[in-house]
């Protein structure tokens, strides 16, 4: 039986050792116990280097700068883009996945 | 004091309130009815459980039947596309089987209307209740979703028994608001100013609509014609029903039709516990932001916590923003509608439409917030708040289920908001319309775990409905349609791409009385959130174009050619082929007239894209190349594609290379966590933004 579960498309956890994993890479994220994404690497994305501005000025098909960052999260292991996080800038990242470890240990 | 006078006041302070207005304890309903003796009795004298799938397929079968007689007979624009239901409710009022088609989540959220005529007019020696009596609702304080939505209600009856509720809903395209035609108050700061406010109430009996009554809702909008035929449609579709099922008691029995209704309702509650026990306890989160209170920019915020344990789930909505004077409000019993839709209509499709979906989750919606508001807000677009939390939860919702066996398949969000005409005026053929446009039926779906999400698929609220003709809008309203284009980069990029939508261009043509509003978001903040990965969906803004000369103008340069018409906003904005005016900014516009000739042009948003856009297979990413579904920037940016431009080829070992190049990248220029938050976290939001509530999420990790 295995230790391992998929809990998203890219973050696995050991159930063993309770840990988070890259799915792709197998690469050791950090403790399950706390959030995964203190062990990813974070990047402040220009929303309009994803979404290419269209018009001259002001409003655009682009999110705004001003108003709309993408906070990116990559493997360290592999550099697989885990997450892709819409936010006003400086607004605080979103603890996102709190695991009952001891219940899913039961499983 | 006499006797007589002491019963007089008495009565006057206990029995007579001075106004029968909307019940919390009927709105905060959300858990099924205990069962009555009746059901007991119903479900005791069913000996084979078949019987009961037979009676729900039958049942199925007649509210399908109804809803598209309805379709037929409305006159309704957003009815003809789908935005309506059909469905029966328990005699307690338990909304127990809808129509898997139309707006289904009304079956989450019209309840405490059939209940609050049982507790307050069942018994009122004034009102009553009797067979072939037709009562009639919009007020949403009173349940259902925005005053738009109207519900014709008929009890059914059995041999003197009154054995259920039979209902019929329908948006309605326009509702007398003071200043906005078409249904949708953008201007609206008080309740006041949204129009007719119906609660449920008698509008006829013996099967036959009181004229003086409907002629007083008649007096109050903009355009009765659609009231007078829409309230006689819904009338008809409900009496179709009770004709049928009168049918069917006679054929089985009414003990079979109320224990179908009553184990529709328990089983699908069950069910869907059953299936939230496989997710793995734990907290999830999500949080989206609307960028416009509609008469202002500014930032509103949705936060969305699911606290999962065993079977239940709870969701929490703390630290949304509070409840505001404009019309975007939304009371709790229309948010625990949206969970429920997300839950029908995404999750779990396969199980019938009923209340059994809110019933087996648990809510804690923090009061007085942007999603609880009281009965004195407005709310006539409490959707667009909807939406915004629709992408909070479906984050929230598809990382909760992720690892859970079953029919449901993650996916990245829909395209969740309404870019589309709403109007008001004298059409071409001089008669009076107020209503809105079904573009935005032509929402962008979420991509999938395993494909990509499908274009112009349909709005997030009744994803089996139809956005019709542009041929169809030309020959009712004074428009002349221009294109309906799927842009370029209107979808999120992703190792699956999001579905795409539609760009439309509508002048106004043949009509010197008309006006036109757009009610929507997603200006500066893109409405559409990606999924692992993923990216959201772009920006929507409205471009609106008015050609010196007027329709003249115009009449002339279509004639000649229409020499630089690229059917695409940007590089009409760009190259200005026609010299006038062109204005570029938020989706969001009251309804004024406009000048004949004037151009509206906007886009449908497209749905979330799934997973790292460079794990897209090249060869399908050059597709979108070729098909303009991406722009070049796009395909080298986000997708690091390369390609022989000439043969338009992908190079797939270039291709490759450049992705590895990009992974070592950002490894190398992304930083930890905690360096990150140094450098990136706020106190306080920008001044700029105009955020309302609170910016802080204790909870949260940053």
């Amino acid at each position: 039986m295995s230790d391992r579960i998929r809990m998203t498309e890219y973050l696995v956890i050991d159930r063993t050792t309770r840990s988070w994993h890259c799915e792709r890479c197998d690469h050791r994220i950090g403790p399950a116990t706390q959030d995964y994404k203190r062990g990813l690497l974070l990047h402040d994305r220009d929303p309009r280097e994803i979404h290419p501005p269209r018009f001259p000025d002001g409003h655009d098909v682009a999110p705004d700068p001003t108003w709309c960052r993408i906070v990116e999260y990559y493997c360290p292991g592999c550099g697989t883009q885990v997450e892709a996080e819409y936010l006003p800038p400086g607004h605080p990242l979103v603890h996102d996945i709190e695991i009952d470890l001891d219940a899913l240990e039961a499983r | 004091m006499s006797t007589d006078t002491e019963a007089f006041l008495n009565d006057l302070l206990d029995n007579r309130p001075v106004m029968y207005g909307p019940d919390p304890e009927l709105t905060g309903e959300f858990r099924l009815r205990p069962r009555t003796d009746r059901e007991d009795a119903a479900l005791a004298a069913v000996t084979d459980p078949t019987d009961l799938t037979v009676g729900l397929s039958r049942i199925e079968a007649v509210l399908e039947s109804s809803m598209q007689m309805l379709q037929q007979i409305s006159a309704s624009s957003a009815a003809k596309w789908g935005d309506l239901i059909i469905g029966i409710y328990t005699r307690e009022g338990d909304f127990a089987i809808a129509t898997s088609g139309g707006v289904n989540m009304f079956s989450a959220t019209t309840s405490p209307v059939p209940k609050f005529i049982n507790r307050y007019w069942a018994d009122e020696p004034t009102v009553g209740l009797a067979e072939g009596d037709v009562f009639y609702h919009n007020d949403a304080n009173y349940g259902g979703t925005h005053n738009p939505d109207h519900t014709l209600l008929l009890p059914l009856y059995w041999e003197g028994e009154h054995v259920a509720w039979i209902g019929a809903v329908v948006h309605e395209g326009e509702n007398g608001a003071s200043l906005d035609p078409g249904g949708f108050a953008v201007r609206a700061t008080t309740k006041y100013g949204e129009g007719v406010r119906i609660p449920p109430m008698k509008i006829g009996e013996s099967h036959t609509l009181r004229r003086d009554v409907v002629n007083m809702f008649q007096n109050q909008v903009r355009d009765p014609l659609l009231w007078l035929t829409d309230i006689r449609a819904k009338l008809a579709a409900a009496r179709s029903v009770e004709r049928r099922m009168h049918d069917f008691m006679a054929e089985r029995s009414p003990e079979l039709l109320v224990a179908t209704l009553r184990s529709v309702l328990e089983n699908t509650e069950t069910e869907v516990r059953r299936r939230i026990a496989a997710w793995p306890d734990g907290t999830y989160r999500g949080v989206h932001f609307g960028d416009t209170t509609l008469l202002e920019e500014r930032l509103f915020k949705l936060n969305v916590e699911l606290d999962k344990r065993g079977d239940t789930l709870t969701v929490r909505t703390a630290g949304s923003s509070p409840a505001i004077d404009r019309a975007l409000n939304t009371q709790a019993h229309f948010t625990r509608a949206m969970v429920a839709n997300l839950f029908m209509n995404f999750l779990y499709g396969d199980l019938p439409r009923t209340a059994g979906f809110i019933a087996a989750l648990d809510y804690d919606l923090e009061p007085g917030s942007i999603l609880t508001a009281d009965t004195e807000h407005p709310s006539s677009l409490s959707l667009t708040t909807m939406f915004c939390l629709n992408a909070a939860l479906h984050q929230a919702v598809t990382k909760a289920m992720f690892s859970a066996p079953g029919p449901a398949k993650p996916m990245a969000p829909w395209y969740a908001m309404i870019p589309t005409l709403q109007y008001g005026g004298l059409t071409q053929h001089m008669q009076v319309t107020a209503n809105v446009s079904t573009e935005m039926n032509a929402a962008g779906g979420g991509a999938r775990c395993d494909a990509d999400g499908e274009h112009a698929a349909g709005p997030v609220f009744a994803p089996v409905s139809d956005w019709g003709e542009m041929e169809t809008r030309e020959a009712e309203l004074p428009l002349l349609g221009l294109w309906r284009e799927i842009p370029a980069d209107n979808h999120g990029f992703g190792r699956y791409r999001g579905g795409a939508s539609v760009e439309w261009a509508y002048m106004l043509y043949g009509s010197q009385m008309f006006g036109f509003g757009i009610t929507s978001m997603g200006g500066r903040f893109p409405v559409t959130a990606g999924m692992f990965g993923g990216y959201g969906g772009s920006c929507t803004p409205l471009t609106r174009i008015r050609p010196d000369g007027g329709v003249d103008a115009v009449r002339t340069w279509l004639a000649g050619g229409a020499k630089g018409l690229t059917y695409d906003g940007p590089s009409m904005v760009a190259d200005q082929p026609l010299p006038g005016s062109y204005e570029v900014g938020n989706p969001v516009q009251p309804a004024d007239p406009i000048v004949e000739g004037d151009i509206w042009i906007q886009r449908m948003g497209g749905g979330g894209g799934y997973g790292d856009p460079l794990e897209r297979d090249p060869q399908e990413a050059m597709t979108d190349l070729r098909r303009g579904l991406i722009s070049p920037e796009v395909a080298r940016a986000v997708y690091r594609l390369v390609w022989d431009p000439q043969r338009m080829e992908v190079d797939a070992r270039a291709t490759e290379t450049a992705r590895a190049t990009e992974r070592a990248e950002r490894i190398t220029r992304g930083r930890g966590y905690d360096e990150f938050v140094a450098g990136w976290r706020a106190d306080t939001p920008p001044e700029h933004l105009g955020f309302l509530g609170s910016w802080e999420w204790p909870d949260a990790a940053g």
